[in-house]
């Protein structure tokens, strides 16, 4: 199993008291296969993911990711984790803005120790990012930065990619064009996908389909 | 993975050069203010160290007659024989150079030069050698250089020096060395025209000069603050517009540890670049302000400063430790908040206003309990170091308290205004305060020194003009070289114009302070120009019976002396009847009445003489002074001259003070311009609704800089009476505590106003850039914020 999340809970503070968003979520995955998890607004989608992602941690439960319980981790030990098994795509990109293409698509890779030139190489082909390589992210429309995201997410070949609404800021065909891309390349590298969504299309991609309601597996 | 790290940390300067331009030019400017002032000061130490080595100047007692005029070798020989350890001094000016003729075989350890290490060397002084500073000119045969003697001075074998000023047999002072004989025959037994001199009398340089350096300390560390404040800033905005990037760097796996190491390694590596340059600019500085503050040293205190700059390593080190300690300083805030950054908290437009919102509450706390402490350091504190806590407390107290201040206004003006655009206008400069707030606080510094300074010297200038006129109502006055030719002089005076006024004094110790003891002649010229701090009804007719004395500021202060207090002189004890100010006179004064000056004191005799006349006569009198009793006409000083130099002397004393003002207000403009410009990338998406909503570019950049001049015009209205609070400060407790003297203050509003209005010019000059960029900022930029790939 890739991953295994179990009894995950997470409240936050808020000024109306403490307000539970995470009511004990069981999730598993195994490589190669591709999750759609879905839900309302406020539903604790996105925070599942960041628990997964090793962004944040669980106030109970474990998340048991290739073997390692990373709710158990120290900060450092989180950070491996982001830096060598999971790859995270983001709604807002999140692209480094003062460096070029070709480096956001690399760092990653780099971070890890695992740049592979010629994967990243394959990467931007496959991606249409051949010709912008040398640019900042501010010169290139939202599809394409989200396209360079996908290929710096994918770059050190992570076990396991999270992608948050990674569509949510693009039309209905750029969105179509990069999730098929997406789902392509997870099914070459044999990573499991964990994707958050509110489109039922993009869902009905997906192998599985989970649906999150207020904090708990509907 | 810390390579690909700090390439992605360093890459955003590369991109945003204009940040990293004002990131080391915010820090350099900070260095160069510091370390000009330092290099300064650095400089005239070294200068009264050499003098002081060289000269012993202070560090021995000295024996001198009491008339001041030159003893003759007999009374040496007489002294040496008697067993008294003295050494002979004799000195001149030759060619604008101070020459000094010692005896080094009886000159006490540590007065004679150090060229002294070889015998050879000692020979060659003895038999005619001089020894000079570096770059002295002097036209003289036998000059050796010697890097350890004092600008402007050379020192010779008192044969010598007796040969080059013509003074066959004369010497001026004996110097006492430290270790004398237990048994020692009086010195009225053998000399009893001679007065002995403790070494911190009026001869001793340091205390006065230390005065200076310590305002020239105060200003340089007031700047520095300034640039602090311009350096927190840039530091501050740097990390908020690299947030998103650090969030990003975190998500992707890179350790907090590493960021926050990496950072402050970036940020340190460019405090040494930023340093050097700002330790060059400070050079450049000082080299500017050197030739003044070495004029001004010579002038008013007669300490010699050389007019040229070395680099000494003491200051650049010095200068570099505070470049490297104000970064760190600057830095450890906005690395602490990155450490507890949420990893998750996105890059809000608002987050700089929202964190300043949390803070808000710690730092009025801290406002508070530092204007608290200086308010009660001002009620209770005493002496230099309780002056400048005092003065440290105020400002940076006040810097706090003014974004409270200034978004208590805003809120005020927010909630009473009527039109949609002026609402949007109030909430909207609201909402920058957080970004500028570090900027007005060194505007707010920038002109409460300003302010507080010009006071200080305009109500020195004012007092010293009054007391000038007090002291020389005479208009004119003449020296006499012998006492002959002093009753020459009273003689020709007495026929020729409507009064001759004697000016005679001795030196004498006056509740144990050495004091310059003077006797007056009862004239009204004295009655009607001479005004007292503190006086008895009728000081005159009291100190003319012969029972009363008046006394300086300084005698007062140092003697716990007051009015009607009785006063041991000589033989009799006088009421302490007036008490005058005697501005930046370094010793006590006393006046008592001629005919008792004469019984007391009947070896002094006048040397100088006031004369009352009209003004157009003085030539015609100094002419026919000339043709009949043979006084030259250079032995005359009419008052109109005296006062021009004196005042010329004064003015130049502040030139220093008034550079470092305006460049500190040039700097404090700089930080203005720098924060806005910062933010205008950072405007965008607060702009552009107001944009979609119908206003146009060009009201939004000029909303922009009208916002500047209203919030620089807020900040003048702070800092005019911390302005004020800090004149008080400096004049009622520094100065006091630093000269033995307090001056009274004066407030000059229009001095104020043309203040305001170049601090308001600057802000103006500072936002006009930045607005222009926003009212030209393209629409494709400000749709960027709507759109959907955005």
């Amino acid at each position: 199993m890739l991953l295994a999340a179990r009894n995950v809970q997470k409240k936050f503070d808020t000024a109306d008291g403490e307000f539970h968003v995470l009511r004990g979520v069981d999730i598993a995955l195994d490589s190669g296969e591709t999750l759609a998890l879905t839900g309302e607004s406020g539903s604790g989608k996105s925070t599942l993911l960041h628990l997964i992602g090793g962004l944040d941690v669980p106030d109970q439960g474990e998340i048991v990711i290739d073997g390692t319980d990373i709710a158990a981790l120290d900060d450092n030990g989180r950070a491996a984790v982001r830096r060598g098994v999971v790859g995270v795509v983001f709604q807002q990109f999140n692209l480094i803005p003062s460096i070029r293409i070709k480096d956001n698509i690399a760092f990653q890779a780099r971070l890890a120790g695992r740049y592979d030139e010629a994967w990243a190489r394959t990467l931007a082909e496959r991606l249409g990012l051949v010709d912008q390589l040398n640019k900042y992210p501010e010169q290139l429309s939202g599809g394409q930065q989200q396209r360079v995201a996908i290929a710096r997410t994918l770059a050190p070949r992570p076990r396991l990619v999270l992608a948050d609404e990674p569509t949510g800021n693009l039309d209905e065909d750029t969105a179509a064009t990069v999730i098929s891309i997406l789902l392509a390349l997870v099914d070459e590298t044999q990573a499991g996908l964990l994707m958050v969504t509110h489109s039922t299309a993009l869902a009905g991609r997906m192998a599985r389909r989970m649906h999150l309601r207020v904090g708990q597996i509907a | 993975m810390t390579r690909v790290t700090l390439s992605a940390l360093l890459s955003h300067w590369w991109r945003n050069p204009l940040q990293l331009f004002t990131l080391l030019a915010g820090l350099a400017l900070a260095t160069a203010l510091w370390s000009g002032v330092q290099a300064i000061n650095a400089e005239a130490r070294a200068s009264y160290d050499a003098a002081a080595a060289t000269l012993g100047e202070g560090q021995f007692d000295r024996l001198k007659r009491r008339d001041g005029a030159p003893m003759t070798q007999d009374t040496y020989i007489a002294l040496r024989r008697a067993g008294w350890l003295v050494s002979p001094v004799i000195e001149g000016r030759v060619d604008g150079v101070r020459l000094l003729g010692i005896e080094p075989l009886t000159a006490p350890g540590g007065l004679a030069p150090r060229a002294f290490g070889t015998v050879s060397a000692l020979a060659g002084f003895s038999t005619g050698d001089i020894l000079v500073a570096p770059d002295t000119k002097l036209a003289r045969a036998r000059l050796v250089v010697d890097a350890g003697i004092a600008p402007d001075t050379a020192i010779s074998d008192i044969g010598t020096a007796q040969d080059i000023l013509g003074r066959d047999g004369e010497i001026d002072l004996l110097v006492i060395a430290a270790d004398q004989p237990i048994l020692q025959r009086p010195l009225s037994e053998i000399a009893p025209e001679l007065v002995r001199q403790e070494a911190s009398t009026g001869a001793d340089i340091a205390s006065l000069t230390d005065s200076f350096h310590l305002n020239l300390t105060a200003f340089g560390l007031l700047s520095f603050a300034v640039g602090i404040f311009i350096v927190h800033g840039a530091i501050g905005l740097a990390f908020e517009q690299r947030r998103g990037t650090v969030r990003t760097l975190r998500a992707l796996g890179v350790p907090l540890r590493l960021l926050v190491v990496l950072m402050g390694c970036e940020l340190m590596g460019l405090a040494v670049f930023a340093g050097i340059m700002g330790v060059g600019l400070g050079y450049l500085i000082a080299g500017m302000l050197l030739p003044d503050v070495a004029a001004t040293l010579r002038g008013l205190y007669g300490a010699e400063v050389a007019g040229t700059l070395q680099l000494r390593p003491i200051w650049w080190i010095s200068s570099m430790a505070i470049a490297l300690g104000g970064t760190a300083l600057a830095a450890s805030g906005a690395l602490w908040r990155l450490s507890r950054l949420p990893l998750l908290a996105g890059a809000q437009p608002r987050a700089l206003a929202l964190a300043a919102g949390r803070g808000a509450k710690v730092q009025g706390v801290v406002a508070a309990t530092l204007l608290l402490v200086a308010g009660g350091l001002a009620l209770a504190g005493g002496g230099v170091v309780a002056g400048f806590t005092l003065l440290a407390a105020l400002l940076i107290g006040a810097a706090l308290a003014l974004p409270l201040v200034l978004a208590a206004v805003l809120g005020w003006a927010s909630n009473r205004a009527q039109g949609v655009t002026t609402s949007w206008f109030w909430a909207d400069t609201k909402q920058q305060l957080p970004g500028l707030s570090l900027a007005l606080m060194a505007l707010l510094l920038a002109m409460a020194a300003n302010i507080g300074v010009s006071t200080m010297v305009s109500s020195f200038r004012l007092t010293f003009v009054g007391f000038l006129d007090q002291r020389l109502a005479s208009e004119l006055y003449i020296s006499a070289e012998t006492p002959e030719q002093a009753n020459l002089i009273e003689t020709f005076s007495q026929r020729n114009a409507e009064a001759v006024l004697p000016i005679q004094k001795v030196e004498i110790a006056l509740a144990g302070i050495p004091t310059e003891i003077y006797g007056n002649r009862d004239h009204a010229t004295y009655r009607d120009n001479w005004q007292f701090l503190s006086a008895t009804d009728t000081p005159w007719d009291s100190m003319h019976s012969g029972t009363g004395i008046l006394i300086n500021e300084q005698l007062a202060r140092r003697g716990g002396i007051a009015i009607g207090d009785p006063l041991d002189v000589a033989t009799s004890s006088l009421k302490v009847v007036g008490i005058f100010g005697d501005y930046g006179n370094p010793i006590g004064q006393a006046i008592i009445d001629e005919t008792l000056f004469k019984t007391m004191f009947p070896e002094g005799s006048p040397t100088r003489f006031g004369v009352r006349i009209s003004p157009e006569n003085v030539d015609d009198f100094v002419a026919k002074m000339a043709a009949e009793i043979g006084v030259p006409a250079a032995n005359t000083v009419n008052q109109a001259g005296i006062k021009a130099f004196s005042l010329g002397v004064f003015d130049r004393t502040f030139t220093v003070t008034t550079a470092l003002n305006i460049l500190t207000l040039a700097v404090a403009g700089f930080a203005i311009l720098m924060s806005l410009l910062t933010l205008t990338s950072m405007r965008v998406p607060q702009l552009a609704p107001a944009w979609a909503m119908g206003m146009t570019r060009r009201q939004m950049g000029l909303l922009e800089l009208v916002r500047t001049v209203l919030l620089a015009l807020l900040t003048g209205a702070v800092a005019l009476p911390l302005g004020l609070a800090l004149a008080w400060v400096l004049l009622a407790v520094v100065n006091v505590a630093a000269f033995g003297w307090r001056l009274p203050m004066f407030l000059f509003p229009l001095d104020y106003l043309w203040l305001g209005g170049f601090a308001l010019l600057a802000a103006a000059i500072a936002a006009l850039w930045p607005a222009i960029r926003l009212a030209k900022t393209p629409p494709s930029d400000l749709l960027k914020v709507f759109s959907n790939e955005r």
